[in-house]
C-alpha cells in the first residue's frame, strides 16, 4: 500500500476551514489581542505616513511661497528666451523679475532702494500683501503694480517722508505710490539686500532709463508649475526642466534653492522633517513589536490545535496553509479597519492644526497610502513567519505530552528577519538609510546586548544578594524572575524597547524644540541697524534702549575685498574669480570672544592682546578657496591693503538670526581703519510706529527689516511645533497601548502560578505584594536598559543627523527608572486583578 | 506486509526501543518490546506512572518514531515513514481520544467532530456535518452541536471526543486515559459509550489506562514495568461474563 503524503484535504476545503476557524476564534476573542495589535500597527503607520507626507507637502509649499517659485534662476544678465520658451513648452509657468539698487526721489528727500521690477504673470506662488498705509496690515493680490505706480516698503516711506497717493522719481520717470508692500512672496531673507523695497513694472524699466550696459543688476526667472498638476507629475516636469537646465547654465547663472537664501528656515525644515522621518521609524518598530508578540502569542496558542491536527492527519504543509490563510485573512481585515481609522485620525490632526495652515494641506500621494498598506504585510511577515514556521513543527505527540515545544527559530534568525522588515520599511519611508540604521539596527543590537548584560548582572546578583533576608513574597517575586532568565530577558527587551521608543522621541522633541526656541525666540531680533559710526554708536545704542527695543551687541564693521591668498592675486586664478565672495566686499570685524552660534574646527580663537595680526574663516568659504590655517589673506580696505594670517577656521550656524561674519579679524588690524558698526534689535509690531521717528533721527543709518521673513519662519516653526507634538502623543499612546499588549501576553503564567497559590492559602494582599514587586522589579531594570539605549541612540542621531549639542540629563536618570516601575507595577496590577477578584477554581477552569 | 494480512494482523511491534537523552544519560524508556494486536481486539496497556506507557501508546499510533525496532500499523512500515507519510496513515484509519479531551476550543462540538471528516478530503462540508450529527447523537448529544468545549462538562467533551474519533470511520482507535479527569460515574458512562460503539462498529481498541475498571472490560491487559512489556492472560470465560456484566 502506498502512502500519499499530500493528503487529500482539498485546497478549497482548506480555505473554507480556514475561514471557519478564523471566524470561530475571532467570535471566542482568541484573536483580539494580535487584531488589535494590527489595527494599531496600520493605523499608527497610515496616520504618520499619510499627515508627515502632507505636511510635508505642505512645508513644501511654504517653503516655494518663500521662494516665489518651485526652481528659480538667478542671473546677472538677461535670461535667454531659450529657457523661458522651453518651460513653457513643457507647461509650466514663469515670471521674470529684475532687481538693481537705484536711487528714489521724493522732494527734498532722497534715498537708495532695492529696485524689484515684475511682469505681469507676477507672483506665480506665495502671496503678495499690501496696504494702503505704512505699519498696518496689509490685504492680498494677485498681481503686482499697475503701469506708472509703484509700491513702497513702509521704512521707505518713512525715509522720504511721504505717504500712499504722492508721488517719487526713479531714473527718468514719475511714478505714483499707489501702496505700501507688507509681504512679498519671493524676498527670502537675504542678509545683505540692505536697502528698502520698492517695486514696479518691468515694463516701466526702459522708459526711466534705469538699465545701462554694465549696470549691477540680478534677473530672476521664477518658474513653477500649473496648481492643477500633480505633485508627482510636478515634480517630475521641474526635474526634467532642471535636468535640461543644469548643462546649460553659464558662469553667470545659479539655481536658486530656499536653503541659498533663508539658511534658518532651511535648518528649521529639514530638522522638522528628520523628526516626522524619526516619529515614522518609531512608529513602524513600535507597530513591529505589538505583532511580534502577538504573533508569538498566537502560535504559543495554537501549538495544541496544530499538534491535533497532525494527530488527525493534518500535514505540515497543510498546517501552515491552514494557518497562513488565517494570517492572510487576519492582515487584510486588520489592514483595512487600520487604514479607515488611520485616515479618520490624520483628518483630525490635519483639522486641528487647521488653524496654523493658511492654505489647505495638499493631500498624501499614492505612495503615502500604499506604504500604509504595506505595513501589516511587512511586519506580519518579518515578525510572525518565523512563530508560524514553528507552528509547522508542532509534533502530534503534543497531544500526549503537553509539554512538548515546537524546535524553534534560532533568536538570531527571528531577529535578523524582523529587523530587515523594519529597515526596509523604513528606508522605503524616509529614504534616509543612515537614521534608519541607527534607529532599527543600531537599536535592537544595543538592546540585545544590554539584555545580555542584564541576564549576566541578574546572575551576579543572585549570587551575591543575601535574598533569605527578605519576606518570602519578595523572594518568590525574585525567584521568578530569575528562575527562567530567557524568559524574562524576553520581558525585559520588550519592555525596554517600548519605552525606550516613547523616550527617544520625548528626548528629540525637547532638545529640537529647544533648538529651535534658541535660534527663533519670540523676541528675536526682527530689525538689523547698519551703517552706524562711531560717533552714533553710543547715542544710537541709547534710544534703542530707551524705546526698549532690545539691541544686541554692536559689531564693528569695515568692508574689505579679498585680495590675495599667500600672495596670489586671487582675480589671476581661474578656480576662485569666479567666487561670489571675491566678487564684492566681505563684512569684516573683530570680536574679543567666539561668537554665540560660531565652532572652531580647526586652530585656535585669536584674542586681541595677539601681538600678530590674525583671523578666523569660516569653514564654508576656506573649503571653497582652499584657504587652511597659517595661510596669509590680503584685503585691501578702503585703499589700505592690510595682511592677516589664518589662525582658526570657524562653523557658523547660518540658522541664528544674528549677525554673522566670514572673517572675524583681530582688533589691532582693523582698529584704525574706517568703520561702521552693525547691530541687531527687536521691535514689537505694536511699536513699529516708534520706528519712523528712529529713522528721522539717524537717516543715515540703515534698517533691514526682517521681521516679514521671520514672521514666516515663525509660523511655520509653530505649525511644525505643534504637528511635532501631535506626534509625540500618537506615538506616546500607542507605545502605551503595545505596552499592555505585551503585558498581557505574558500575563497565563502569572494568573495561573497566582490562581495556585491563592489555592494554596496566600492572602490576596499577600500575592499582590508578590505580583507587584515582580513587576516593578520588570519595570525597573526595563526602565534602566531602555534609557541607556535611549540615551545611546539619541547621542548618535545627535551627532551625526541632526547637528544638535548632545548633554546627557541627570534628571531622566532619576525618574525614568522610577516611573517605568510605577508604570509597569499599576499596568500589572490592573492586567491580573482577576486573580484576586475572582474565586482561584473559576481562573483555573479558565486556563 | 502479506503475512500481517494472512495473520488478520492490525499491528505489530517488533523489538521496538526508544532512548532519549536526559542529561548527559542515555535513558531507555521502552526496551525490546515485541506486540501484535489482532483486528477487532481491545486492548489495555496499565502500568505504573513513567512507565513508558504513553510513549509506547505514542509510537504505535505514529505520533513518535521508535529509536530502533519496527513498527508497523494497517499495513504500512511506520519506522519507514516521515511524519507528514505518518499522518497520512493516521487520516486513512487511526481515531483518538485523549485524557484531556483535546477539543479544538474555538469550534463548536459539530464542528469539533467535523473536522477529521473534512481532513480525509472525501467528504463536503456539509456531507461532514451529516455524519457529525449522526455520531453526535449517537453518543447522547443530539441537542448539543453548537455549544463550544466551554459550555460543555468534562463528561460530554468527552462524548464529543469519542464522536470525533468514530466519526472518520477509523479501523483502530487509541485512547490515553479517557476516565482519567472524569468522575467514576461519568467515567463509567464513557466506557460504555466506547465499548459499545467499538463493538458496532468493529474498532480495534488500544487503551492506556490506571483504571482497573477499564482496563478489565478489554480482551488483553498489557503491562508495562520499566520499559518492557508483560502479558497477563485472561480468562476469556471470566472476561466474558465481565463485560456482560457491565
Amino acid at each position: 500500500m502506498s502512502i500519499n503524503s499530500n493528503n487529500k484535504l482539498s485546497g478549497r476545503n482548506l480555505i473554507s476551514l480556514s475561514q471557519r476557524m478564523l471566524w470561530r476564534e475571532l467570535k471566542a476573542g482568541q484573536l483580539t489581542i494580535i487584531s488589535l495589535a494590527l489595527i494599531l500597527a496600520v493605523t499608527v503607520a497610515t496616520v504618520i505616513s499619510v499627515f508627515s507626507n502632507r505636511l510635508d507637502s505642505g512645508m513644501l509649499m511654504k517653503s516655494t511661497e518663500i521662494l516665489g517659485a518651485d526652481l528659480r534662476i538667478r542671473s546677472t544678465q538677461e535670461i535667454p528666451l531659450l529657457y523661458t520658451d522651453y518651460a513653457s513648452e513643457l507647461g509650466l509657468n514663469t515670471s521674470t523679475t529684475l532687481s538693481f539698487p537705484s536711487v528714489v526721489v521724493a522732494g527734498d528727500n532722497m534715498s537708495l532702494a532695492a529696485i524689484k521690477a515684475v511682469d505681469s504673470a507676477y507672483p506665480l506662488k506665495g502671496t503678495v500683501l499690501i496696504s494702503k498705509d505704512a505699519f498696518s496690515e496689509g490685504y492680498k493680490v494677485e498681481s503686482g503694480p499697475k503701469k506708472g505706480e509703484v509700491w513702497l516698503e513702509s521704512r521707505l516711506l518713512a525715509l522720504l517722508d511721504i505717504q500712499v497717493g504722492e508721488q517719487v522719481e526713479v531714473g527718468r520717470s514719475l511714478f505714483t505710490v499707489s501702496a505700501v508692500i507688507n509681504q512679498e512672496s519671493d524676498r527670502g531673507g537675504n542678509f545683505y539686500s540692505l536697502s528698502p523695497r520698492l517695486m514696479m513694472q518691468l515694463s516701466d524699466i526702459e522708459q526711466a532709463g534705469l538699465i545701462q550696459t554694465g549696470s549691477r543688476v540680478n534677473w530672476r526667472l521664477l518658474v513653477a508649475s500649473p496648481t492643477a498638476w500633480t505633485p508627482t507629475l510636478s515634480k517630475n516636469v521641474l526635474n526634467e526642466f532642471n535636468d535640461w537646465l543644469e548643462p546649460l547654465l553659464t558662469i553667470s547663472q545659479a539655481i536658486e534653492s530656499l536653503s541659498d537664501n533663508n539658511q534658518a528656515l532651511s535648518a528649521a525644515l529639514d530638522k522638522a522633517r528628520q523628526y516626522l522621518s524619526l516619529a515614522a521609524i518609531l512608529a513602524i518598530l513600535l507597530s513591529g513589536i505589538a505583532i511580534a508578540m502577538a504573533a508569538r502569542d498566537y502560535a504559543l496558542h495554537h501549538f495544541d490545535t496544530s499538534a491535533l491536527l497532525r494527530t488527525l492527519g493534518a500535514s505540515q504543509n497543510q498546517i501552515l496553509k491552514l494557518f497562513s490563510l488565517q494570517l492572510i485573512y487576519l492582515a487584510l481585515c486588520c489592514s483595512i479597519i487600520g487604514l479607515i481609522l488611520g485616515t479618520f485620525a490624520q483628518g483630525a490632526l490635519i483639522t486641528i492644526l487647521s488653524g496654523l495652515f493658511q492654505n489647505e494641506l495638499p493631500s498624501a500621494n499614492a505612495s503615502a497610502w500604499l506604504l500604509a498598506s504595506i505595513t501589516a504585510p511587512a511586519t506580519l511577515l518579518g515578525f510572525a513567519l518565523p512563530h508560524l514556521l514553528s507552528l509547522g513543527k508542532v509534533s502530534p505527540l503534543r497531544v500526549l505530552r503537553r509539554e512538548l515545544e515546537p524546535l524553534n527559530w534560532s533568536a538570531w534568525s527571528i531577529y535578523s528577519l524582523a529587523m530587515l522588515s523594519i529597515f526596509g520599511l523604513s528606508v522605503w519611508f524616509t529614504q534616509n538609510p543612515l537614521m534608519s540604521a541607527i534607529l532599527v539596527i543600531g537599536g535592537c543590537v544595543c538592546l540585545l546586548l544590554l539584555v545580555q548584560v542584564v541576564k549576566l548582572f541578574l546572575r551576579l546578583l543572585n549570587r551575591f544578594i543575601p535574598i533569605g533576608h527578605f519576606s518570602l513574597y519578595v523572594r518568590f517575586a525574585w525567584k521568578q524572575v530569575m528562575k527562567n532568565p530567557n524568559q524574562t530577558a524576553t520581558q525585559v527587551l520588550a519592555f525596554s524597547m517600548i519605552l525606550m521608543i516613547m523616550l527617544i522621541i520625548s528626548i528629540v522633541r525637547n532638545d529640537l524644540l529647544a533648538d529651535w526656541q534658541r535660534a527663533l525666540p519670540d523676541d528675536a531680533p526682527n530689525f538689523f541697524a547698519m551703517n552706524i559710526q562711531e560717533y552714533e554708536k553710543v547715542p544710537y545704542e541709547a534710544s534703542l534702549r530707551a524705546a526698549e527695543f532690545m539691541p544686541k551687541p554692536l559689531f564693528p564693521l569695515v568692508p574689505g575685498r579679498l585680495t590675495h591668498i599667500n600672495n596670489n592675486a586671487v582675480h589671476e586664478q581661474e578656480k576662485l574669480k569666479e567666487d561670489p565672495a571675491l566678487q564684492r566686499d566681505l563684512a569684516l570685524t573683530w570680536s574679543e570672544n567666539v561668537p554665540q552660534g560660531n565652532d572652531i574646527l580647526s586652530g585656535k580663537w585669536h584674542s586681541n592682546s595677539d601681538p600678530k595680526q590674525l583671523v578666523s574663516v569660516e569653514s564654508g568659504l576656506a573649503k571653497r578657496l582652499g584657504i587652511s590655517l597659517d595661510d596669509e589673506l590680503t584685503f585691501n580696505v578702503a585703499g589700505q591693503s592690510i595682511s592677516v594670517t589664518v589662525s582658526s577656521v570657524r562653523k557658523v550656524d547660518w540658522g541664528t538670526l544674528t549677525p554673522n561674519f566670514y572673517m572675524i579679524l583681530s582688533a589691532s588690524a582693523l582698529e584704525a581703519l574706517p568703520l561702521s558698526y552693525i547691530t541687531s534689535f527687536y521691535i514689537p509690531l505694536e511699536k513699529q510706529d516708534q520706528l519712523l521717528s528712529l529713522i528721522r533721527d539717524y537717516p543715515t543709518i540703515t534698517l533691514l527689516d526682517m521681521s516679514m521673513v521671520f514672521g514666516q519662519i515663525q509660523t511655520l516653526v509653530n505649525q511644525v511645533t505643534m504637528a511635532v507634538e501631535y506626534l509625540l502623543l500618537l506615538v506616546l499612546v500607542a507605545g502605551l497601548l503595545v505596552l499592555s499588549a505585551a503585558l498581557y501576553s505574558s500575563l497565563d503564567e502569572r494568573i495561573h502560578q497566582g490562581a495556585i497559590l491563592r489555592t494554596l492559602g496566600v492572602s490576596k494582599a499577600n500575592l499582590r505584594r508578590k505580583q507587584w514587586s515582580e513587576f516593578a522589579f520588570l519595570g525597573l531594570i526595563s526602565g534602566v536598559i531602555a534609557l541607556l539605549g535611549a540615551e545611546l541612540i539619541s547621542f548618535s542621531l545627535y551627532t551625526f543627523l541632526l547637528d544638535l549639542n548632545y548633554s546627557m540629563q541627570a534628571k531622566l536618570w532619576l525618574w525614568v527608572p522610577v516611573s517605568s516601575a510605577l508604570l509597569i507595577m499599576l499596568l500589572g496590577a490592573f492586567a491580573t486583578r482577576k486573580v484576586s477578584q475572582q474565586p482561584p477554581i473559576v481562573v483555573l477552569r479558565e486556563l | 506486509m502479506s503475512q500481517l494480512v494472512q495473520e488478520n494482523l492490525l499491528l505489530k511491534l517488533t523489538k521496538l526501543s526508544k532512548t532519549v537523552k536526559s542529561g548527559l544519560e542515555d535513558l531507555n524508556i521502552l526496551q525490546g518490546i515485541d506486540l501484535e494486536i489482532k483486528q477487532g481486539e481491545s486492548v489495555a496497556i496499565i502500568g505504573a506512572s513513567g512507565s513508558g506507557k504513553s510513549t509506547l501508546l505514542g509510537i504505535i499510533a505514529g505520533l513518535d518514531s521508535a529509536s530502533s525496532g519496527e513498527s508497523w500499523l494497517l499495513g504500512h512500515a511506520l519506522h519507514n515513514l516521515d511524519e507528514d507519510q505518518r499522518a497520512a496513515v493516521r487520516s486513512e484509519g487511526v481515531g483518538f481520544v485523549f485524557q484531556n479531551f483535546q477539543l479544538l476550543p474555538g469550534l463548536n462540538a459539530l464542528e469539533n467532530v467535523s473536522l477529521p471528516i473534512e481532513i480525509t478530503g472525501q467528504y463536503s462540508l456539509k456531507e461532514a456535518q451529516v455524519i457529525a450529527k449522526k455520531w453526535l447523537e449517537k453518543v447522547g448529544l443530539g441537542k448539543r452541536y453548537h455549544h463550544y468545549p466551554k459550555q460543555l462538562s468534562g463528561g460530554e467533551q468527552q462524548r464529543v471526543a469519542i464522536a470525533r474519533a468514530f466519526a472518520a470511520q477509523p479501523k483502530v482507535l487509541f485512547a490515553d486515559e479517557p476516565t482519567g479527569n472524569l468522575d467514576s460515574h461519568t467515567g463509567e458512562q464513557i466506557i460504555q459509550i466506547l465499548f459499545e460503539l467499538n463493538q458496532s462498529e468493529q474498532t480495534t481498541l488500544v487503551l492506556v489506562t490506571h483504571d482497573n475498571a477499564l482496563a478489565q472490560s478489554c480482551q488483553r491487559i498489557l503491562t508495562m514495568i520499566d520499559g518492557h512489556l508483560h502479558e497477563k492472560k485472561l480468562d476469556q470465560k471470566k472476561h466474558q461474563e465481565k463485560v456482560a456484566e457491565s
